[in-house]
């Protein structure tokens, strides 16, 4: 669930619509480079759709007549059509676990976790609907974004920070997570290092116990990480 | 649904299974070719209150309601063990993290894997009855891995407690679901992965969490269907306590009393989100009605900051009335405990010494710390502790911001792995881990549901870790022997009447030791890592030992997926 990316709008169908306010709020998303605590490149006025024409798309049917796929097209923007994201700063959703999907969503939408493009999708979804579209994407298969394995030194330096912080005690055995424990491996090396990094620093703040295991890591270690977990 | 995928099984050899089950009923299972019956024998009160002189079956998770892990049954013994060999193996469909202890009842036996699977088997011949695969809610938060204990029976129930915090009774002839009741809210981080106590029409269950900023709780179910009879919540509204300074050894733990009472002011008193989870069985006190068992960390693990007082009764061992749930008494060992050093190994209730040699009805406990704590059960205070099984540094070093290194690790000592004693011989034995690490503090407010640990525990990973078996004579506090083992040990130990204990590791090795001067009978490698607790039964009179073989997630020990049951040539 990336905390930079995409242009939001209506999610039509779902429990509360985005307001108008809200709309334009974000109508000169395109046109605006968003900091970041690390410097990976803000391309996302390449990608994104313009907000007509995705307002259109998400109106081309009537509201109770939407499916699932319908609704989460909207995410496709910045997540990928399928399901590899056009920027490697933004994270793999599709193929990863409902829970954590969820858990994101009601951070995005409580604040807990800021973002500036998921607070807003979020504020407009109830827990049904988040629950829905976690469902939705965590059913995807995980696609491969075809990143390189990691050096054996880096391998084993990785393999060392974990045994000391024991990343695996809740990432399961092959970084593959599970309920709301999100899936590592395979997800995309930029976006995993600058998700350790945010917790490092706290700009990602919905989950101390990983801002004090990131702590308690190296960054030296951290980098070793994101490259070996992206290359399984 | 039954299924046969892995092991056929003979109409001989069932027949066989099932001569002698007295009051059993029949249940058909649908197999390739042809339908065959096995008989389930309901597992009556009785049976349970007899479980510690039943050579035949396994019916406690612990053995018995006292907790001893003492199988009743020599035929394995220590001049014959060197010829144990697998009578079978059975692969589950879920290679992660094991800690089940297989229950056995008149020859079908009931094992648990991670993510809340269970299987029926037929103990002779490691061959599938059943499988129940829980359907998981989509929030499960837990700290410790996805793992199951494994399940208890009563009559014609099989009580399963899940990672997404149900309670769910099954068919035992079926495997299919009877009732299920929502224990707590995972989305608050509640989770189970203890089994469930059978007792009386009741069903006991604590909780996950003491990572996770939740109330901890002891509840009671109606076993028929599933309604909540009463709640003990482990923290109390006023959990200040004493301020004590001192842990139960004499230590000063270095507390800031001052700071406490300062925060205490402003903040109230912190027992909604004090954690205090409670991981395994009570044991049962049949002739006072009393339950004991242990009581977690406090939340968060490292940051005293946000929590003043005592944070009772995290770290304790707790008495409660088994009827109405009620206090009867408590014992902390840490007050307001900053290194998650806390109390999980289940409590055993063992006849024992008072300070004046007069034997009294005791409960002992072993700790993180590396103690053995023994109790006398009529007011839960504390009689002795033993010699520290594991290296102790610099305790009680408070946790920095850049990490405060202190002996024991934060895994113990005795982790959640169930003791056993020998109450011939007087003696207990513990498996025990040995990690060096560094504490590190850093506060947070509470995340709602969020893995809280306030700071980190973190392996040196220069240092050398290993692990032991110690022996303890429980009525002088002394060891008598020590095994040590080439890495740390999580799982736990069962002592029979050959005079033998079985303990694995986790590099595979599973092995019998002579309980008098642990001196090593017999081994076998499993390939995965051994990390739970061995039981012991009996099918047309040969005795079996059995363990699971599915590795560990806490201590990330090689994973597998195997039931092997043992038994002698």
């Amino acid at each position: 669930m990336g905390s930079d990316c995409g242009p939001p709008t209506s999610w039509p169908g779902l429990s509360r619509p985005f307001t108008s306010n809200l709309l334009k709020r974000h109508a000169g998303w395109a046109k605006r480079s968003v900091p970041t605590p690390m410097t990976f490149g803000w391309r996302w006025a390449r990608f994104a759709l313009p907000t007509l024409q995705l307002l259109a798309l998400l109106s081309a049917k009537p509201a109770n007549a939407q499916t699932i796929e319908d609704k989460a097209q909207v995410c496709a923007a910045c997540h990928g059509e399928n399901g590899i994201p056009p920027n490697k700063s933004w994270p793999v959703i599709w193929g990863q676990h409902q829970g954590y999907l969820y858990l994101q969503l009601r951070d995005f939408k409580s604040g807990a976790r800021k973002s500036d493009v998921m607070g807003p999708v979020a504020q407009a979804l109830e827990r049904d609907d988040m629950l829905a579209i976690a469902l939705y994407f965590s059913q995807k298969a995980w696609p491969n974004l075809r990143q390189t394995r990691a050096a054996d030194a880096v391998a084993r330096q990785a393999v060392r920070a974990n045994a000391s912080v024991g990343c695996t005690g809740c990432h399961q055995a092959g970084y593959l997570g599970e309920g709301t424990q999100p899936r590592l491996a395979g997800q995309s090396a930029d976006y995993t290092l600058k998700s350790m990094i945010d917790f490092r620093t706290h700009a990602r703040g919905n989950n101390p116990g990983m801002s004090d295991l990131m702590n308690a890591t190296s960054e030296d270690d951290l980098k070793a990480l994101a490259m070996y977990l992206a290359g399984l | 649904m039954y299924r046969f995928k892995r092991t056929a099984v003979s109409a001989m050899a069932l027949s066989a299974a099932m001569i002698g089950f007295g009051g059993a009923q029949e249940i058909k299972q649908a197999t390739g070719d042809a339908a065959k019956a096995v008989k389930v024998t309901p597992v009556t009160q009785r049976m349970l209150d007899g479980a510690a002189r039943d050579s035949r079956n396994f019916l406690h998770t612990n053995g018995d309601y006292r907790q001893q892990r003492f199988y009743p049954n020599g035929q394995i013994n220590t001049g014959n063990v060197k010829r144990l060999h697998p009578a079978w193996i059975f692969q589950t469909e879920v290679k992660e993290s094991m800690e089940t202890s297989p229950i056995v009842v008149d020859g079908v036996m009931y094992v648990t894997t991670s993510f809340s699977h269970v299987y029926a088997l037929d103990a002779k011949t490691g061959a599938e009855l059943w499988h129940y695969k829980h359907a998981m809610g989509p929030i499960t938060t837990y700290c410790c891995g996805p793992n199951n204990r494994g399940v208890e029976v009563l009559e014609d129930k099989v009580y399963l407690a899940t990672l997404d915090a149900k309670l769910v009774a099954l068919d035992a002839k079926t495997g299919k679901v009877v009732w299920q009741s929502t224990i707590a809210d995972p989305e608050l981080g509640y989770s189970e992965t203890m089994a469930p106590t059978v007792v009386k029409g009741k069903v006991l269950v604590g909780t996950n969490g003491g990572e996770y900023g939740i109330r901890g709780f002891v509840k009671a179910y109606d076993a028929k269907d599933g309604k909540l009879l009463w709640t003990f919540d482990t923290t109390p509204e006023n959990s200040v306590g004493v301020w004590a300074e001192k842990d139960a050894t004499g230590r000063d733990m270095h507390r800031n009393i001052a700071a406490e009472k300062e925060q205490l002011a402003k903040t109230g008193d912190p027992y909604k989100t004090l954690g205090g989870g409670v991981w395994q069985n009570p044991a049962v006190d049949l002739a006072t009605n009393r339950i004991y068992f242990m009581v977690g960390n406090p939340s968060p693990d490292l940051d005293g900051s946000l929590r003043p007082g005592d944070n009772l009764y995290t770290d304790s061992l707790v008495s409660v009335d088994l009827d109405t749930g009620k206090y009867v008494c408590h014992f902390q060992y840490i007050a307001h405990d900053v290194w998650d050093l806390d109390a999980v190994s289940p409590a055993v209730l063992v006849d024992v010494k008072d300070k004046s040699g007069k034997v009294v009805p005791g409960v002992i406990h072993a700790g993180k710390t590396g103690h053995v704590y023994v109790h006398d059960r009529k007011d839960c205070s504390l009689i002795r502790f033993s010699q520290a099984m594991v290296p102790q540094e610099n305790m009680w070093t408070l946790p920095t911001a850049t990490g405060a290194r202190m002996l024991p690790g934060a895994n113990g000592g005795v982790e959640w792995s169930p003791i056993a004693v020998d109450p011939n011989l007087g003696v207990s034995y513990a498996i025990n881990l040995h990690q060096p690490m560094t504490y590190h503090v850093e506060s947070a407010p509470y995340p709602q549901g969020k893995l809280w640990l306030g700071g980190a525990f973190k392996v040196i990973p220069s240092e050398q870790q290993s692990g032991n078996i110690t022996a303890v004579d429980y009525n002088t506090g002394k060891i008598r022997w020590q095994v040590k083992t080439p890495q740390p040990m999580i799982g736990g130990i069962l002592a029979t009447a050959g005079g033998l204990v079985f303990a694995g590791e986790g590099n595979g090795r599973f092995r019998a030791y002579d309980s008098k001067n642990g001196k090593v009978l017999w081994s076998f490698n499993a390939g995965a890592g051994v990390n739970a607790p061995p039981s012991s039964y009996a099918v047309g009179g040969k005795q079996y030992v059995v363990v699971a073989a599915g590795g560990n997630v806490q201590i990330d020990y090689k994973r597998g997926n195997n039931i092997i049951a043992f038994t002698l040539e």
